[in-house]
């Protein structure tokens, strides 16, 4: 019975090594298949469902709008007034806007900003105003928003006439149980961003930001709609638009309050009209395309509009655009049916009881009735993390007895007993130190760029340059420290043969793991924990950095032929940090300092965490991978 | 070697008091749930402190948890940001000293013992240093921000370490004196008291000398526990302390969330079931000191690093700085590093829940649109990977007693050094 279990034990021995050495990193590629079908059949109509509203207390279109057609010539009399003094300085026109609101009865006031970022400098006045609501208490609040630059970069013309016709049709009324703000931003989104800090009591005054302590104030905001209405036109299309900072969503239900409101309206997420097709392959490219719009901007942490500012106060927004788009008819959506829209949104709004919270906050949208839920594209993340787990899991085994073991049962030699422990020497060391120093030059490079030194000629490119190199000669330095390890490795090794051959004894000590191997086991197991981290936080940029690196990392190990090498090391910096903004300046057409330039904002003005995740987490990694590369193989 | 030490410990140091002199990072350090619990938060003692010296009893508001002796040892010095700071830097510095003293302690005492004979019939490597021991302390960075973060659970940690020292040494009355400060401060390290007798009276063959050494020990720690009581009571001048300090700690009444297992099931929980489940859950902590204590009692220092690390998982107010302190006992014990096999599952298990947990927390706390079933998911994890840790450690330990009584035969083949030729006997 004894030898029995013995024999069979060798069996299970030799099939646990296989398992480990050679099945698992093929399943590991099964996985990383398995993970990007599943991502691809996302949009598909199958694994998507209807939209619909959680939160019952939101009655949407309930209630009978008081927008009429004397308040449409009302706006009609306000956009005049606005294209009039939308060519003003800002505090002139901020001020002729505060007297506007004023004068419907409404409280108002002015906000002056500055904002210094490392490549610009910026200076408004934001006006702001505040209905009073006759049945509040004045703890809560919902705020109507324009900003004078329209994403058209035009001015918004339509949007602010809306706001002053909006805020006199609140007047007559007493249905509302909270307070509405009214603001109208200065600039891009540097406005709305301060104003909504000093509402929030955060408002600083240092050398790169000043924002003005607002003077009137409501209750808690619960939920924010923003317009965009460019011109003085009808439009032909109305969008959606609702990624905010660092890939944040609103909470689900607005959307389908909005999207239920409009009804006939047919309302589309983003600028792109597109068309229902009985064509299968037509509708699932057509929400292939919509779902990468939208994952476009939440892994780039970039809000769509403004409304992705309020997100970061955990105040659900949308933003509501409208467009013309060729070959559609034209004036469907004059300024009668936007009023409505909104004041029937503002009159549901103000129904809720607390704030948002029945639907989704993570969601992939396909179309703007159609959504995906965080059960069904989580996984496929999850999946590629336990890939790298995997990969990482087999490097291991290598890296101990286990090879050496199995070809010893292969060989017959002897029924072995399995040791308790590993005689293979592990250095941790070496790897260790690699992957520490990049990440220290990562975060180097991360403070490089984002500081302003101040001498003459800088750029954010001569920066960029600066911390390449930087880098780069960090690369070098480790691997020829690792060549020079290896190399008296060997030597001492021979040494010791020597000795042993004086001596006729045997250590019978395997050779340690090479030092590449553990290396690469370090890479793969941090690159798991970075993706499946990061998709907790934000799925798209963790998806798109999963997809990026899972073969590269994968596949990619130090190799005998040069001209091998040679290609994982050029792979390698196409999809390092420097060589990704040189990719989007071929891709997108724009210059290299543009896109550097778009990104710094990004982080300077919105806190978008896309330069510190690249330069903190994502390029160590990358450095790490390419020492392992041009690591010696034994 | 002296001039190593000097610069190890002069590193360390440096990088605490270049992070405590970062702007923001002590209160944001401080203001962490993983941190800084009820019961070790600074910011409390501060308010505890200021009451004290107003003239306030400042265990009436149900604020302060912390034990009265502190309050003593921080009134005089609170004013003085940086006399604090060195306060804290030197009392984990002096915690790596220990450690460094313990494990060589224990190397003399080892470099007695008969050697286990490995495969190939060669003695086992010598286990880690005590420099490495005091730097895996140090540069852990659990280690780093419980110190920076001015958890007070680095006091008790002193207290803790301090008494296995003592016992290492054989000082009875230090020892127990340690251990009842260290049981004063946060009530969970009493449960040392067995191993740490156990180190005091090892190496004695002598019966009835280990019967009287035990029950002087008792003595020594029961007086020691009582005059520090008393010490509390003159200083405060009313026994609220008991309720306030022990009270919570038993009673786990602030359910301020943490990384342990207690505040999610005590916010769920039928007010008339509580004290049911409390009493459940604290035996679950206490009920371990004994087995471990008697199924160890040839390996005192690992028992203690073992029943540390139950306290660490298993407490109402567990935090990254009890995590610290078993963290630093494990390495004592390195010698069982090689028979551990799931380190890299422990290991990853630890980083994932130090990455997810602020993480979480941002998604619950600040955006919203998380809830607090994701962060006390992660407290799961962060337990798991806890007590995969002491399933492992258990194990390995376990697997090397074996080793020293059954040693292999020295057959096998030179090239083969792993294969243990299996006779049928």
């Amino acid at each position: 019975m004894g030898l029995l279990s013995r024999i069979s034990k060798a069996q299970r021995r030799t099939i646990f090594g296989r398992f480990v050495l050679d099945w698992m990193p093929r399943l590991s590629y099964v996985m990383v298949a398995v993970s990007f079908f599943w991502l691809l059949a996302l949009p598909h109509q199958n694994y998507s469902h209807e939209v619909y509203l959680s939160e019952n207390a939101l009655l949407p279109g309930g209630a009978n709008t008081r927008f009429d057609y004397s308040d449409v010539l009302a706006a009609e009399a306000y956009r005049d007034t606005v294209q009039r003094i939308s060519t003003l300085s800002s505090y002139e026109r901020a001020k002729a806007l505060e007297q506007e609101f004023a004068q419907i009865g409404l409280k108002a006031a002015t906000q002056n900003y500055t904002l210094n970022t490392s490549t610009d400098s910026k200076h408004g006045v934001n006006t702001y105003a505040v209905f009073y609501a006759p049945r509040s208490d004045g703890t809560e609040a919902l705020v109507l928003s324009a900003s004078w630059t329209s994403r058209d970069v035009t001015a918004n013309t339509n949007a602010i006439a809306a706001l002053l016709a909006l805020g006199k049709v609140f007047k007559r009324g007493s249905h509302f149980s909270k307070d509405i703000i009214f603001v109208v931003s200065d600039g891009e989104a540097e406005g709305l961003m301060a104003w909504l800090k000093a509402y929030h009591g955060n408002e600083e005054n240092t050398k790169d930001r000043a924002e003005e302590t607002l003077h009137i104030r409501s209750g808690a905001i619960q939920a924010a709609l923003n317009l965009d209405f460019a011109g003085t036109g009808d439009y032909n299309g109305l969008g959606i638009f609702f990624e905010g900072v660092n890939g944040q969503l609103p909470n689900l239900d607005l959307i389908k309050t909005v999207t239920y409101i409009s009804g006939g309206l047919a309302l589309t997420l983003h600028d792109e009209i597109v068309p229902y097709t009985d064509n299968m392959t037509k509708n699932y490219m057509n929400s292939l395309r919509r779902m990468l719009y939208m994952m476009k901007y939440q892994a780039a942490g970039t809000p769509s509009g403004n409304h992705g500012l309020y997100l970061k106060y955990k105040i659900d927004a949308i933003t509501l655009y409208g467009f013309n788009r060729p070959g559609l008819d034209a004036n469907r959506y004059g300024l009668f049916r936007l009023g409505s829209l909104v004041e029937s949104t503002v009159r549901s709004l103000s129904n809720l009881l607390e704030h948002l919270h029945q639907s989704f906050f993570f969601y992939l949208l396909s179309g703007i009735h159609r959504y995906t839920s965080i059960g069904l594209y989580m996984p496929p993340v999850i999946i590629l993390g336990v890939s790298f787990i995997f990969q990482a899991l087999s490097l291991w085994g290598e890296s101990s007895d286990l090879s050496l073991e199995v070809e010893a049962i292969a060989q017959g030699k002897e029924v072995p007993v399995t040791l308790p422990y590993s005689r293979r020497s592990r250095s941790f060391k070496t790897p260790a130190t690699i992957v520490g120093m990049s990440f220290v030059a990562g975060l180097a490079s991360f403070k490089l760029v984002k500081t302003e030194f101040g001498f003459p000629g800088e750029t954010p490119l001569l920066k960029l340059v600066a911390s390449v190199g930087v880098c780069t000669m960090l690369v070098f330095s480790a691997v020829s420290a690792a060549r020079l390890r290896q190399h008296l490795l060997v030597k001492n090794e021979a040494e010791k043969k020597k000795a042993q051959v004086n001596s006729k004894s045997s250590s019978g000590e395997p050779a340690p793991a090479a030092d590449w191997i553990m290396l690469k086991t370090f890479i793969l197991a941090l690159s798991a924990l970075m993706v499946t981290t990061l998709s907790a936080l934000n799925f798209s940029m963790a998806v798109s950095i999963g997809v990026v690196i899972v073969l590269p990392f994968m596949i990619f190990r130090p190799s005998k032929f040069l001209i091998l090498n040679a290609i994982q090391i050029v792979i390698l910096s196409v999809i390092s940090p420097p060589g990704l903004v040189f990719l989007a300046s071929w891709l997108y057409d724009m210059d290299v300092s543009l896109v550097l330039r778009w990104v710094l904002d990004g982080y300077e003005i919105f806190g978008t965490w896309l330069l510190p995740t690249l330069c903190c987490i994502y390029w160590p990694l990358n450095i790490a991978s390419m020492v392992m590369v041009l690591m010696p193989t034994e | 070697m002296l001039q190593k030490t000097s610069a190890v410990f002069a590193a360390a140091f440096a990088l605490r008091l270049a992070l405590f002199e970062i702007p923001g990072l002590t209160t944001l350090l401080g203001g962490r749930v993983e941190i800084s619990t009820p019961i070790t938060s600074f910011k409390r003692l501060s308010e505890g402190v200021f009451l004290f010296s107003h003239g306030v009893p400042p265990y009436d508001g149900g604020v302060v948890h912390q034990a009265p002796l502190l309050l003593g040892l921080f009134y005089p010095i609170i004013s003085s940001a940086l006399l604090v700071k060195l306060l804290y830097i030197l009392g984990d510095i002096f915690i790596g000293y220990m450690l460094q003293e313990i494990t060589a302690l224990k190397d003399k005492d080892s470099s007695q013992e008969k050697k286990i004979r490995q495969y190939g019939n060669k003695p086992e490597a010598p286990g880690m240093d005590g420099l490495t021991v005091a730097m895996l302390y140090l540069f852990n960075p659990f280690t780093i921000v419980s110190c920076v973060g001015m958890s007070t659970i680095l006091f008790s940690n002193l207290a803790t370490v301090a008494g296995i020292w003592m016992g290492m040494k054989g000082v009875r009355s230090l020892a127990m004196f340690s251990i009842a400060a260290a049981s004063y401060l946060s009530l969970y390290p009493s449960m040392l008291v067995f191993p740490v007798v156990l180190l005091l009276t090892r190496g004695v063959v002598d019966e009835s000398l280990v019967k009287k050494v035990r029950i002087q020990c008792a003595g020594l720690y029961l007086a020691s526990l009582a005059s520090l009581f008393l010490l509390s009571f003159v200083l405060v001048g009313s026994l609220d302390f008991f309720r306030s300090v022990y009270g919570t700690i038993l009673g786990v009444s602030d359910l301020t969330p943490n990384l342990g297992l207690f505040w999610y099931f005590f916010i769920e929980m039928f007010d008339q079931f509580r004290p049911f489940f409390i009493v459940v859950f604290q035996i679950h902590v206490f009920i371990f000191a004994l087995p471990i204590s008697i199924k160890l009692r040839k390996s005192p220092l690992f028992a203690c690093f073992l029943l540390s690390a139950v306290m660490g998982t298993f407490k109402g107010y567990p935090s990254v700085g009890d995590a610290a302190l078993y963290l630093g006992l494990l390495p004592v014990c390195s010698e069982i590093f090689k028979y551990m096999r799931y380190s890299f599952l422990i290991v990853n298990l630890y980083m994932y829940s130090s990455i997810l947990a602020p993480i979480f927390w941002y998604l619950w706390v600040y955006l919203g649109s998380g809830n607090a079933n994701f962060f006390y998911a992660i407290g799961l994890v962060y337990s798991i990977g806890e007590v995969i840790l002491l399933i492992d450690t258990t194990f390995a330990h376990a697997r090397r007693e074996f080793e020293a009584q059954s040693p292999p035969e020295p057959s096998g083949g030179p090239d083969l050094g792993w294969d243990r030729v299996v006779a049928q006997k």
